[in-house]
């Protein structure tokens, strides 16, 4: 069965790509989570497949989450971005605005901190692409995906 | 005839008797006859000798008998005038007339220094004799004889005239050098020198100029004229045209020029040219020469033509030299006094210049923001101005010499005295001090002390001027900006660690969720799990506060607020605490508050701080009341937190707002210096109240946007 969403993490902290991972896999069965170490890796899995949502450290080694996100917009403009750092996302205010990336959380992250911010951006994604019918239905499917989460939590 | 006088007596007498008286006779009668040849001869010798003229005369003036000296004195031999009537040979009616005059009255006449022209003798001129006509009376009293004796006393008269004639000179020339001295100017001095000349030397023009040469002219500085065709004035100039060339270089040379009718001169200068039409002839022109230098002419002119009597060349050349002179004192006199004039006017323009000055420096002194003060040798001081009672907030009689070092704290007095004591032993060039000076009220302020010393001629210090610059405030702007960099830096640092912690916390964090999920709810182990969390979460805070410190704030993230509803957010969040301390809470709104335009998050932070400030400060219960209102000019919301706690100790109210003051013992100093950070980066202020054992009230005011922009 085709996965029904496509997650990206990119993370250069190993652990921190695992926990994040982890956290999202208990989203839905059917939610496919890549990761990958820094901005190339993820470049080039970009390539290869079109992801829903793409969850990126701002601080990267080499090519920085910021520059990451305005080439993978421009590329695929209907992925969603979340930003993740450890340094205080006010910071990021101009140039989230810039880059259209509205959710930024601060490490540390509690999972159900990460799962909301998931949904909420997937939710926003579907709005931005489908229009407003497609939204409804995208609701719909979320409130199944809060159910589901609540039960894989539960 | 001897003889014959013998023969009668011998007739008459007795013969030896006889002989004997003629014999006595004869000898008699011989010595009369010698002593008559004796006296003959003595006063022949007498008036042949004598340089008087001597004539002996009959009643008739017939000349009987006359000396040598008289003869010669005619011009003729004695036998060519014996015999002679004195008036056939030398007519004179007037002396006849005193001849006769002699001859009637018996009395005899006397003159001196009678002139006389000698007839045959008209080249001697004017001869003058001293002469006396003596009646000789017969025995019946009547005139018989005249004796006639006349001295030549022309030498003497002439040698007397001339005398008398230098003393006059003398007495004029002095009269003229009392006046030149007299005289202050030029002009002055050469009147006086012309003023008794015509009556002096009988000239009818007299004229002192000065050569102009840069203008090729001379210049008139006084005339004197007797005859009024004469134009030559005062204040005339006329050129050195004609020979003038020629009469210069003699005039350089020294000499005067002569001029014996000045209408011969063929080559006439224009001065000349006027002279003559003025009928004046001799003309004189003396060079006025000062040290080999000509500086002038004086000009002396007569009516008559013929040269000029040499006693007159000598007295125009006396007169020029004594006039070059004083004409050059003159021109000095006049120098120094156009010097000395000017002098004055300088010394009054610099005493005014001085005033001016003076009043300037006063009111530098007066007005001058700096504190100044004069000091003597002691460090007293004698002299303040304004802004250093105002510093110092002491009036003149706690001023007033008192030792500089005095007015300082206690600390910075002893340093103060041996700086100043080694700079008056040294005689140095002064120093700069940071001290700090004790207000009446105990204050501190610090201030930047400048003194130099005011020396004497020999350098010597007699003075110092203490320059002091209050700098408290810099000081404290300083020690802000040292607290300001500490904090950054703090700042910096946490962002750093915030990598390194928040990615391992990161992992724990979520580890500790996921494990959290699998486990059975009711189990004891997910209690714990979320324990750990939460203490993380902590750490994770603290790390964000620092990391958060002196950051700018981002006028992007501000956004339209209404301050009840943050206040309530607040209240709410920090209920269970009020509650704890059975603390009431009263909001009051007065009026319409007006919506701000600020980071709602941050401003929450201050309120949150504020709120739990004054909990930690009710302990045992009280009161918090916080009050909403607006301002106009500015336009903005003030909101108020008064408490019933304890209150702030004067001393910690001091550094409140001061970072990494705290009271509390886990606090760390940052909670009221990043409020007012956070207020002031919102261009709004935040100030405290406090009383000990009364409360604190802290109100913070923020702008509101312009009207326009509100609705």
């Amino acid at each position: 069965m085709a996965a029904e969403r496509r997650l990206l993490v990119v993370d250069d902290d190993k652990n921190v790509r695992f926990v994040l991972s982890q956290a999202l896999r208990a989203l839905s069965t059917h939610y496919e989570i890549l990761s990958a170490s820094d901005a190339h890796e993820a470049l080039n899995l970009l390539e290869q497949q079109a992801f829903d949502l793409v969850i990126t450290d701002i601080n990267l080694p080499g090519i920085n989450g910021v520059d990451l996100t305005e080439k993978l917009l421009t590329e695929s403009p209907n992925t969603a971005v979340i930003w993740i750092t450890a340094y205080g996302c006010h910071r990021m205010a101009r140039k989230r605005a810039y880059t259209r990336v509205f959710i930024c959380l601060e490490k540390p992250i509690s999972i159900d901190e990460i799962r909301e911010a998931a949904l909420k951006a997937l939710r926003e994604r579907d709005r931005t692409v489908f229009g407003r019918t497609r939204h409804e239905r995208s609701n719909i499917s979320h409130v199944s995906i809060q159910r589901q989460a609540r039960l894989a939590k539960g | 005839m001897e003889m014959k006088i013998e023969d009668n007596i011998t007739t008459a007498l007795p013969r030896q008797q006889l002989l004997a008286e003629v014999q006595k006779a004869w000898s008699r009668a011989q010595d009369l006859a010698r002593q008559v040849a004796k006296e003959r001869d003595a006063l022949e010798a007498i008036m042949e000798n004598t340089q008087t003229h001597i004539a002996y005369l009959d009643a008739d003036f017939n000349f009987l008998r006359v000396n040598t000296a008289y003869a010669r004195g005619c011009g003729k031999t004695k036998a060519e005038l014996i015999g002679k009537n004195h008036f056939d040979l030398f007519p004179n009616p007037d002396n006849a007339a005193l001849f006769r005059q002699v001859r009637d009255t018996g009395e005899p006449i006397a003159f001196e220094a009678k002139p006389f022209v000698l007839p045959e003798h008209p080249e001697l001129g004017v001869t003058y004799w001293n002469w006396t006509l003596a009646p000789v009376l017969n025995e019946a009293g009547e005139v018989r004889r005249l004796v006639l004796s006349l001295l030549d006393v022309t030498d003497l008269q002439r040698a007397q005239h001339s005398l008398q004639e230098y003393a006059d000179r003398l007495r004029t020339l002095h009269r003229i050098d009392q006046a030149i001295l007299a005289a202050e100017s030029r002009e002055a001095t050469a009147d006086a020198a012309l003023a008794y000349l015509p009556t002096m030397i009988g000239c009818i023009h007299a004229l002192v100029s000065l050569f102009d040469f840069s203008a090729n002219e001379l210049f008139i500085l006084a005339a004197n004229n007797t005859d009024a065709n004469i134009a030559t004035a005062s204040g005339c100039r006329a050129p050195l045209d004609g020979d003038w060339t020629t009469q210069l270089d003699r005039l350089r040379a020294g000499h005067a020029i002569l001029i014996e009718d000045v209408a011969d001169v063929a080559d006439q200068d224009s001065l000349l040219a006027e002279l003559k039409d003025a009928r004046v002839r001799a003309l004189i022109r003396q060079p006025l020469r000062y040290r080999g230098e000509l500086i002038g002419m004086l000009e002396l002119g007569w009516a008559d033509s013929g040269p000029v009597a040499p006693k007159l060349t000598a007295l125009a050349r006396e007169l020029a030299d004594q006039l070059a002179i004083a004409l050059q004192q003159a021109r000095l006199h006049e120098e120094i006094q156009v010097h000395a004039e000017r002098l004055e006017r300088r010394v009054a323009w610099r005493t005014a210049a001085l005033r001016i000055s003076e009043a300037r420096f006063r009111a530098i002194f007066e007005d001058a923001p700096m504190g100044i003060a004069l000091l003597n040798q002691k460090g007293q001081i004698i002299q303040n101005n304004p802004a250093l009672r105002s510093i110092l907030a002491r009036d003149e009689t706690t001023i007033h010499e008192q030792a500089l070092a005095t007015l300082m704290v206690e600390a910075d007095a002893a340093a103060e005295r041996e700086r100043y004591r080694a700079l008056m032993q040294t005689n140095g060039e002064g120093y700069q001090a940071e001290v700090r000076f004790r207000r009446p009220d105990d204050q501190a302020i610090w201030c930047t002390v400048t003194l130099s010393l005011v020396r004497d001629i020999q350098r010597r210090p007699r003075l110092a001027i203490a320059m002091i610059e209050d700098i408290t405030e810099k000081h404290e702007a300083l020690t802000a900006m040292v607290q300001t960099e500490k904090l950054a830096l703090t700042g910096q640092l946490a962002t750093s660690l915030a990598h390194e912690i928040n990615n391992p916390l990161q992992t724990v964090i979520g580890c500790l969720g996921l494990a959290n999920e699998e486990l059975d709810a009711d189990t004891g182990v997910s209690a714990y799990l979320t324990m750990a969390s939460e203490e993380l979460q902590r750490a994770a805070g603290i790390v964000g506060r620092l990391r958060d410190l002196n950051r700018p704030s981002d006028p992007e993230e501000r956004e339209r607020t209404n301050l009840r509803e943050l206040i309530d957010r607040v209240l709410a969040i920090s209920e269970k605490q009020m509650r704890d301390r059975s603390i009431d809470v009263e909001i009051l709104t007065e009026g319409t508050v007006p919506q701000v335009q600020v980071v709602p998050d941050r401003i929450q932070q201050v309120f949150l701080n504020l709120i739990l400030n004054a909990v930690d400060a009710m302990a045992r219960g009280g009161e918090l009341t916080i009050t909403l209102s607006s301002t106009e000019q500015p336009r903005g919301c003030q909101i108020g937190f008064r408490d019933t706690g304890i209150g702030i100790p004067p001393d910690i109210q001091k550094n409140l707002f001061s970072p990494f003051h705290t009271t509390k013992p886990d606090g760390l100093g940052l909670g009221l210096y990043i409020s007012q950070s956070i207020i002031n980066d919102h261009d709004g202020q935040i100030e405290m109240q406090s009383r000990p054992g009364e409360g604190t009230t802290f109100t913070v005011w923020l702008p509101s946007p312009d009207a326009d922009r509100s609705t």
